[in-house]
């Protein structure tokens, strides 16, 4: 079996020639006068031993230690190759340089080929030839020891790793396969030496393998995958597979060897940390999902707490106030018909008994309003919505409140779209809304100013449909839909930034004592609400308000 | 002209006191006040009114209930009634609200609107006659 050496051909480095100073060599001849002949070819360099039998030279061998062994093939005890074998087989270790007579020359030939390192002639040796004989065989024998060590430390790492390890030749035939390997394929290497893959794997697998050598071969570099891998008989494993170039003499490519090992359990756990990771990383989203979610609701349950809040409050705010209206309309009907009496008696028709009765009547008929207003405010909620045209409706508003636009001298500016769609709207609680938003604006110019009225159509955004901050609206608008939307701009104060969120809260009010109710506000936006629109107050900039009521063209 | 007999059924005796002052005046009516909603039929049935103007909310018994026993009652069943109420909005009372097929006015009531609304009722009535 040719084991691991690859590319560089010697693993064995052989060190410096040079023989000790004492070379100690053991002679084997039975004949005195050539032990006597050699003993003086080798002269004083080399420690002579001389035994004339194979069995004394067998035993001082053991006995001592020597470098190297003269032995004459013809002993006593023993001849021709046998005596070669003989000692070759007690002591391997010693590198042997075999004698012979002329005769028996081709004796001599055959135990070299058998692990003799030279031989020697009787009777054509010198002192020159001896000398380098000796020397040489020695060498000889240390290299071949030396290589033999490599070679089974080598062999001892290919056949004991845990890897597979083969050999193929450039037309893929396997040239070598460590035991493993063998194992593996339930073949001696006999039986896969001179095979390809193709008479071990199935056919796709071997075409897969033969194109990775074939791309070795042609790049002359390393490869190396992780590969789906089926032994003959067996289970689909993994295995991590290194192969690369095997080079002749010469640098040129003549085959490929590979290395691989199982690394199922490895892919497995991968495949299962991988596995393990996407849950964790799905079960991760969908907790943040989750919690979103949950967020939203959150978020929508306090509104709808704030709102159940402002409804509560709102909602026993009115029952105060019907309460209240019923208990003050009864004094009021009092001094109602307790005025008329005095209207139609004498003292009414001279001064100041009149104006007293004027002044009279006008603080009944404001006490009434208020009352009135707080009844409005209290009334359960409900709407007619019918199509209705908003331009319309804002003229006839306007036309009510001529009077008071006139005294405070204010010029009305229309900006009207026409052919706006109907909008959907229970008319007299519109023009209601109208009404109050026109009063506010009177009153917030007293020293006259100008009113901008405007109507448009317009396709929400989503930006726009959604409630901005503090408005507050019973229904949400759709992005995309269409609505109407009033603005009425003045000229006036504004309203203080830091009252701007009140303005629509029951009772506040922001005019001088006797000018408003605080209600005006509060019931447009209960009917805007009613209808499913929205309104909104701001300050315009340098100064002045506008009131934006946003209605619907059709039923959401 | 035999003056009108108008029955007031009011628990606020001020305000049936200033409503009885001010109709008698005219000379056009006779009115007799009732503070105590309870004993409405029995002063009705005493009095024999033309007309009956009838408070809505009054302890004991509300005007809905009241008007309820009159028209059940032979002898009251046709006379007019008008409701008197603190409990109506801007918005009834300028639609002349009515309920239960009767009118409603909205306190505080000025004398001239209470004329108005009687004398309507008895030409309406009067009218059915013919």
């Amino acid at each position: 079996m040719n084991a691991a050496s690859s590319a560089t051909s010697e693993p064995a480095h052989p060190g410096s020639a040079s023989a000790p100073a004492a070379t100690r060599v053991l002679l084997i001849e039975d004949s005195p006068a050539d032990a006597l002949l050699i003993n003086a070819l080798l002269g004083d360099a080399f420690v002579l031993t001389h035994l004339p039998s194979l069995r004394e030279g067998i035993a001082a061998a053991a006995a001592d230690s020597f470098d190297l062994v003269l032995l004459d093939l013809f002993l006593g005890d023993s001849r021709g190759l046998d005596t070669f074998a003989q000692f070759q087989a007690l002591h391997p270790e010693l590198p042997i340089v075999v004698m012979s007579g002329l005769d028996d020359e081709r004796t001599a030939e055959l135990a070299v080929h058998n692990g003799a390192q030279d031989y020697l002639v009787k009777g054509q040796m010198d002192e020159v030839l001896l000398h380098r004989a000796v020397r040489y065989a020695m060498e000889r024998k240390r290299v071949e020891r030396a290589l033999r060590d490599s070679e089974a430390f080598y062999q001892s790492l290919v056949e004991n790793l845990p890897q597979y390890i083969f050999r193929k030749d450039l037309q893929g035939k396997f040239t070598f396969a460590n035991r493993r390997f063998c194992v593996e394929l339930g073949k001696t290497l006999d039986e896969i030496v001179g095979r390809t893959d193709f008479d071990f794997f199935p056919g796709e697998l071997a075409t897969k393998y033969q194109a990775d050598d074939h791309r070795v071969v042609a790049t002359g570099k390393l490869f190396e995958t992780v590969e789906e891998h089926t032994p003959p008989g067996g289970e689909k494993e993994h295995v991590q597979v290194v192969k690369s170039p095997v080079f002749d003499a010469h640098g040129k490519v003549i085959g490929i060897q590979g290395i691989f090992w199982d690394v199922t359990a490895r892919v497995r756990g991968e495949e299962k940390l991988k596995r393990a990771h996407a849950d964790l990383a799905r079960n991760r989203e969908d907790l943040m999902r989750t919690l979103a979610d949950l967020q939203r609701v959150h978020n929508r349950f306090k509104e709808a707490q704030l709102q159940i809040n402002e409804m509560e409050k709102l909602q026993s705010t009115g029952q105060l106030a019907a309460g209240i209206a019923h208990e003050v309309k009864n004094p009021l009907a009092i001094l109602r018909m307790g005025l008329d009496f005095f209207t139609t008696s004498s003292a009414a028709a001279e001064e100041p008994g009149a104006t007293v009765l004027a002044d009279m009547q006008d603080a009944l008929h404001r006490a009434d309003s208020i009352i009135m207003g707080l009844l409005d405010f209290a009334a359960p909620g409900k709407v007619e919505l019918k199509p209705g045209d908003l331009n319309t409706l804002l003229r006839t508003a306007l036309n009510q409140v001529k009077h008071e636009l006139l005294s405070a001298q204010i010029t009305v500016v229309t900006d009207f779209c026409e052919n706006l769609p109907p909008a959907l709207v229970d008319a007299a609680k519109i023009k209601q809304v109208f009404v109050n938003v026109l009063t506010n604006a009177i009153h917030a110019m007293p020293e006259g100013g100008k009113l901008t009225l405007r109507t448009y159509l317009k396709k929400l955004t989503p930006e726009e449909a959604k409630p901005s901050p503090g408005a507050r609206q019973a229904h949400e608008f759709r992005v995309g839909e269409r609505v109407l939307v009033t603005e009425l701009d003045d000229t006036g104060t504004g309203v203080p930034d830091d009252k701007l969120a009140r303005v629509f809260e029951p009772f506040f009010t922001t005019k001088e004592a006797g000018k408003g109710t605080g209600l005006g506000l509060t019931v447009s936006r209960k009917i805007v609400e009613l209808h499913q629109g929205s309104i909104q107050l701001q300050n315009l900039d340098p100064t002045g308000a506008r009131a934006t009521i946003t209605l619907r063209t059709e039923r959401n | 002209m035999q003056p009108k007999r108008i029955l007031i059924v009011d628990d606020e005796a001020s305000f049936t006191r200033m409503v009885r002052v001010n109709l008698e005046q005219t000379k056009r009516y006779v009115v007799r006040e009732e503070n105590h909603a309870l004993h409405a039929i029995t002063t009705a049935h005493e009095f024999k009114p033309d007309l009956i103007l009838l408070d809505v909310i009054m302890p004991g018994v509300d005007g809905g209930e009241l008007v309820g026993r009159i028209k059940a009652d032979a002898t009251l069943k046709s006379v007019p009634v008008i409701f008197l109420t603190g409990t109506v909005t801007k918005q009834e009372a300028a639609a002349g609200a009515v309920t239960g097929g009767y009118p409603l006015l909205s306190k505080p009531v000025s004398l001239k609107s209470l004329v108005e609304c009687m004398e309507n009722v008895f030409a309406a009535k009067a009218h059915q006659k013919d």
